[in-house]
């Protein structure tokens, strides 16, 4: 009896796809349409999980841009308090395909952000990216002049980038109501005040994150031809909900939305890659054991996994190269060996470096704030 | 009797020089210096109840301009005093404000990077923390509870306005070198200085603490914001050159005879040395040699002070520890 699934993998097949695979080590889980080069230009965005991918990348001497730097004396923690060595750009955390377009439509002077500085105890922020500077600034004028400076730096970023590497985490927002400006956090979370006439809720569905990752696509490749873009979903569940749902179901949709999007887009364009560090960390592949005991967040083990299975299939596209076609099956076989054996060496070397020079830092998360603040029954009721 | 321990590198001899015009108004306080040229004192270390080298030149040293005080017996002091040792306005300034721009700062010259001035501030906090008089006050504490009293590295003189030097001129004699001459015309230039002595003081007074007191450099001898009246600049560029040919022959000797029978014969040596700088001066008249050279020479070395700088230092760390003393003029 023949089957369409006759001769197809193991890695076709649950059972020996996933629950006789080791999770620290899975093989054939990824393969990408395209490499990245360890020279080509890679700029990273999105949400709080996207920092480990730049920090991995950055650590394993990829070119990641890095177009704002900090201050020399600034220690490594200090930076990223202050938004700095943390993406391509001191953007903050890019939650949403909407804040996205909006900071490629501002890079190339087609939006302009409404309620755009937000105020707290005197000091001005920016409320495209409170989080960046985490005593505020002096006026609100100094925080326009520090956004038109960051606006050349993130055009900059998206002209130039080879690669750009989105993590996509949520489809809840905040709005600024009568112009649509979404804003990373609620207003008052970190700065500024939540004013229900002002402000509101927005979950965004399906068609909506499609359109605007399409968008962003569009805009992109109209400044920067060549640009590829690699998307990910952040596999770190909501803090907490805005809309009706219980907050499980609500993570549901929320990363099943994104999921498909990020497949869609993926499907349609040979520019667009996905990359699943959803589903090595979120589910059942994992066993849980990527998650620590909040269920939320993301174990050291959990980067790790996500970024072994990122290095071996960016290194690994899914074409045979001409020495590989040469070789044949068997010559291929040893081929492949050495070829892993050469980057578990290079692995390891790397790993040892980054131990030496390089201390671990925190993920800078505006979603901790809001966990903090999750006992203030104002914030509750909002 | 008070006793004082000070302990620090090439600007303590502003606070030796100083402390010999003024001792006889203070005959309950006896000052100890443990003076060490350059980063020496990185080496001093806990042991049991001493601060002590394992290297045998910094004993030495310590034990030159202390008479005879090898090691440092916490339990011999009341108060303590750190001097210099890397804590003060000039490694910001070389690190940070040549490369960097807060938004108080209008200066525009240059390649830097604009932050804010949170990021600025934060920026100097952190290089300020990473001084080696912090390593010191730290193991110094963990040996007793008496006052600590710390005086940053004076500003460098208003001179260097005027100076032609080049840049970060380095000596012979190590590490000692110039500020960084441009960033404090630049800064005074565009009046950035204003802003730069608000943060600087700053950074300053956030290492006082329950146990740790910094005493700022007295207002009074500034003459910008940042650079100190040239009234207090101390010795010349020739008597660094002499002064370095002095402790080369000094340490010829150590390295042919590395224990000398005649060891006061090698201290007077490097007594000489020093004194025509100034530095560590042991006698009066070798004083008054380096006063007639100093007229006679431009002042190049910017970054040291002289006596009536020391008196106002020191006069101000007795105020600041409650013992009340007026400033010699």
């Amino acid at each position: 009896m023949n089957s369409p699934y006759t001769g197809l993998g193991a890695r076709h097949f649950w059972r020996t796809g996933v629950a006789e695979e080791d999770p620290q080590s899975i093989a054939g889980l990824w393969k990408p349409k395209f490499e990245i080069d360890a020279d080509a230009r890679v700029a990273t965005a999105g949400s709080c999980f996207a920092q480990h991918i730049g920090t991995r990348l950055i650590n394993k001497n990829y070119n990641v841009i890095m177009r704002e730097k900090p201050p020399r004396g600034l220690g490594a923690t200090q930076a990223q308090e202050f938004g700095y060595s943390i993406y391509s750009a001191r953007y903050g955390n890019i939650y949403t395909a909407r804040q996205l377009l909006q900071l490629a439509q501002e890079a190339f002077e087609q939006f302009t952000p409404i309620d755009a500085v937000w105020e707290k105890d005197g000091r001005h922020f920016d409320a495209m990216r409170p989080s960046v500077e985490p005593f505020g600034l002096a006026t609100p004028d100094l925080v326009k002049e520090h956004r038109a400076r960051h606006i050349r730096d993130v055009r900059e970023v998206m002209t130039s980038a080879e690669v750009f590497i989105f993590t996509i985490g949520l489809t809840e927002a905040w709005v600024h109501s009568a112009s649509g400006t979404v804003y990373p956090t609620a207003p008052g979370v970190i700065a500024g005040q939540f004013d229900s006439t002002i402000h509101s809720f927005k979950n965004f569905g399906f068609q909506e994150v499609l359109d605007d990752l399409l968008a962003f696509r569009g805009l992109l490749k109209q400044h920067n031809q060549n640009v590829k873009i690699l998307l990910t979903v952040s596999p770190v569940p909501l803090t907490a909900t805005a809309s009706q749902d219980h907050v499980l179901v609500a993570t549901t949709y929320s990363k099943s939305v994104l999921r498909a999007v990020a497949g869609e887009l993926a499907t349609r364009f040979a520019d667009v890659e996905y990359f699943p560090a959803y589903e090595i960390i979120a589910t059942q592949f994992s066993r849980g054991k990527f998650y620590a005991e909040d269920f939320r967040t993301v174990t050291p083990d959990g980067v790790d996994a996500v970024m072994r299975v990122f290095f071996n299939g960016a290194l690994s596209p899914v074409g045979l190269n001409p020495l590989e076609s040469r070789l044949g099956a068997r010559g291929n076989e040893r081929f492949i060996k050495d070829r892993a054996r050469r980057q578990e060496a290079k692995r390891r070397l790397s790993e040892a470096q980054l131990k030496a020079t390089r201390p671990d830092v925190d993920v800078v998360c505006e979603e901790r704030l809001l966990e903090a603040f999750s006992h203030d029954p104002n914030l509750r009721n909002r | 009797m008070i006793r004082i321990c000070a302990i620090g590198n090439s600007h303590l001899a502003s606070w030796k020089l100083g402390w010999d015009r003024i001792r006889h108004q203070h005959p309950e306080i006896d000052i100890t210096f443990f003076g060490v040229l350059r980063a020496g004192l990185h080496s001093l270390q806990p042991d049991g109840t001493r601060m002590v080298s394992l290297d045998p030149s910094v004993a030495d040293e310590m034990a030159f301009t202390s008479g005879g005080k090898r090691e440092i017996v916490v339990g011999d002091y009341d108060v303590f005093c750190l001097v210099g040792l890397d804590f003060g306005d000039s490694p910001l300034m070389q690190v940070l404000y040549q490369h960097c721009r807060g938004d108080s700062h209008r200066c525009e010259d240059g390649e830097f990077v604009r932050v804010s001035d949170p990021c600025f501030e934060a920026a100097a906090k952190n290089i300020a923390s990473n001084a080696y008089i912090w390593r010191i006050a730290r193991d110094l504490q963990s040996l007793t509870n008496q006052p600590l009293f710390v005086s940053p590295i004076p500003a460098p003189s208003e001179l260097i306005l005027e100076s032609e030097l080049p840049n970060s001129m380095s000596f012979p004699i190590g590490k000692l070198s110039f500020p960084d001459d441009i960033s404090y015309r630049m800064a005074v230039a565009s009046n950035d200085d204003e802003s730069l002595r608000r943060m600087f003081d700053a950074v300053q007074d956030s290492f006082t603490t329950s146990r740790v007191t910094v005493v700022k450099q007295p207002r009074e001898t500034y003459s910008s914001h940042i650079l100190t009246k040239k009234a207090y600049t101390a010795g010349g560029w020739g008597t660094i050159q002499k002064h370095e040919s002095g402790l080369q022959e000094f340490q010829g000797m150590k390295r042919i005879e590395p224990r000398p029978k005649d060891v006061s014969t090698l201290r007077l040596k490097l007594a000489k040395s020093l004194a025509r700088l100034q530095w560590w001066p042991s006698e009066a008249k070798l004083s008054s040699t380096t006063q007639l050279e100093e007229a006679s020479l431009p002042h190049s070395d910017l970054i040291h002070m002289n006596a009536e700088f020391g008196v106002v230092a020191v006069s101000e760390v007795l105020r600041v520890a409650g013992v009340a003393c007026p400033v010699v003029k």
